[in-house]
């Protein structure tokens, strides 16, 4: 056999070897090629999980009580140091924009300042705002079950000799779970509540879609 | 005690005393006039605001464009929020002080209660010269910029922002309320605006007195 000879045959076999591998990755990661829509790529970040916490009515309730519904979760805490969020006001204002589809939700407050945050504090502050937000407190041991699953940024600065007026700080977003308990995105919590329904509207059409 | 009051020494100690005690009194004076508090925030120059819209106790829409003309703080509050709760007789008190042609708080609420929850809260402080004004939709914040509450802000007659706060203050502290006379005297347009200011002003200066004042007076008591 001449050298060309051979040189071309194996040239062939890489070419060829290129295109069944071009071929075959076809299989490997079809939504690419063959729809050519955006993958969702969730990463590696595992938030959301079990957890056990206290409603404001006494109920006990675990991340399955709420299965077959949006959950849309404030983490947060009644007393206001300084200036106060308002998380829970524009997720009422959302809420009441939604009208019907706001049934497809679970609003949630849980707090991560359980020793400040009884069930009647909870209770007393909700008041304020949409009926449909259920407050969760707990145990310390309970809340720090959850602020671990949601991979939650709190701080808390130990009570002076009295035990009072220590601050605590926390991540500022509204997490979104699917009905399947799957977390989906994060909404940050500044958010007015006009865009909060528009970015739900978003996500459940997307997942309906 | 009357002994040595008498004595030349012990009348000399007590003249020492007293003007240690003036000049006290009027350093505490000046430092409170001048002081302001670490969040209030004076911007370089003016800053353009849009519109503000919001309503009134009678369900009537009003908007920032109503007060043109006057100097406004405008104060953004709700009934949830407790550090403004505890600072709103202070807005109170700045009203009954400097409210006027040239001059009026403007405090407006976020609450989904509504004006029922605004009623019930100013009834609850016993509330003497504030408006009652709403924004349920929250949109007010928004629009100025501010994340949490209460959010107040310094506007001068032509509607622009010349300071701001986004927390509680002591609203009627001398030094607040130097700042805000200083821009209301500024801002007044012609002679006649002028004149009726000053006599306001200078009313409501006697009417409050400062720390030297009210030093003296306790002290004018002690020598009856």
């Amino acid at each position: 056999m001449s050298a060309k000879l051979a040189f071309a045959g194996f040239t062939a076999l890489v070419l060829g070897a290129v295109i069944a591998a071009a071929g075959l990755s076809f299989l490997v990661y079809p939504e690419r090629i063959v729809s050519g829509s955006r993958t969702v790529t969730t990463g590696t970040a595992a938030i959301g999980g079990p957890f056990e916490l206290v409603a404001t009515d006494g109920q006990t309730v675990t991340d399955q009580t709420y299965r077959g519904k949006w959950l849309l979760i404030y983490f947060g805490y009644t007393f206001c140091p300084d200036a106060c969020p308002t998380a829970l006001n524009s997720m009422s204002v959302a809420l009441e924009k939604l009208g019907s589809r706001a049934g497809k939700f679970q609003p949630l407050f849980v707090t991560v300042d359980p020793q400040r945050d009884t069930r009647d504090v909870m209770a007393n502050y909700l008041t304020s705002f949409d009926p449909r937000i259920i407050g969760l407190t707990g145990t310390e041991d309970q809340v720090d079950r959850v602020i671990k699953v949601y991979r939650l940024y709190v701080s808390r600065e130990k009570p002076d000799a009295e035990g009072k007026d220590y601050l605590v700080s926390h991540s500022s977003f509204l997490y979104l779970m699917d009905p399947r308990g799957t977390f989906v995105s994060v909404i940050h919590s500044d958010a007015t509540g006009e865009e909060i329904a528009t970015r739900l509207r978003k996500e459940i059409a997307r997942a309906e879609g | 005690m009357m002994n040595s009051v008498r004595s030349t020494s012990g009348r000399a100690a007590a003249y020492v005393a007293v003007a240690a005690l003036l000049i006290a009194l009027a350093k505490a004076q000046i430092a409170d006039a001048q002081n302001l508090p670490n969040n209030f925030v004076v911007h370089d120059s003016p800053r353009p605001l849009t519109n503000l819209q919001f309503e009134d106790d009678g369900g009537q829409a009003r908007s920032l464009a109503d007060f043109k003309g006057k100097v406004v703080v405008l104060n953004i509050w709700a009934t949830w929020c407790v550090p403004c709760r505890q600072e709103m007789p202070a807005p109170d008190r700045l009203q009954t002080a400097l409210g006027g042609p040239g001059f009026q708080v403007v405090p407006v609420s976020i609450d989904r209660g509504g004006v029922d929850a605004i009623r019930k809260f100013y009834a609850e402080i016993a509330v003497q010269h504030l408006g009652t004004y709403v924004d349920k939709s929250g949109q007010i914040l928004r629009e100025i910029g501010a994340i949490g509450l209460p959010a107040t802000l310094v506007i001068e007659r032509s509607g622009k922002e010349v300071a701001r706060i986004v927390g509680p203050a002591e609203w009627d502290s001398a030094g607040i309320v130097q700042f805000i006379r200083t821009l209301v005297e500024q801002q007044a347009g012609s002679k006649a605006d002028a004149q009726t200011d000053h006599a306001r002003i200078a009313k409501a200066g006697r009417d409050t007195p400062g720390v030297l004042q009210r030093g003296l007076a306790w002290l004018k008591a002690f020598f009856r």
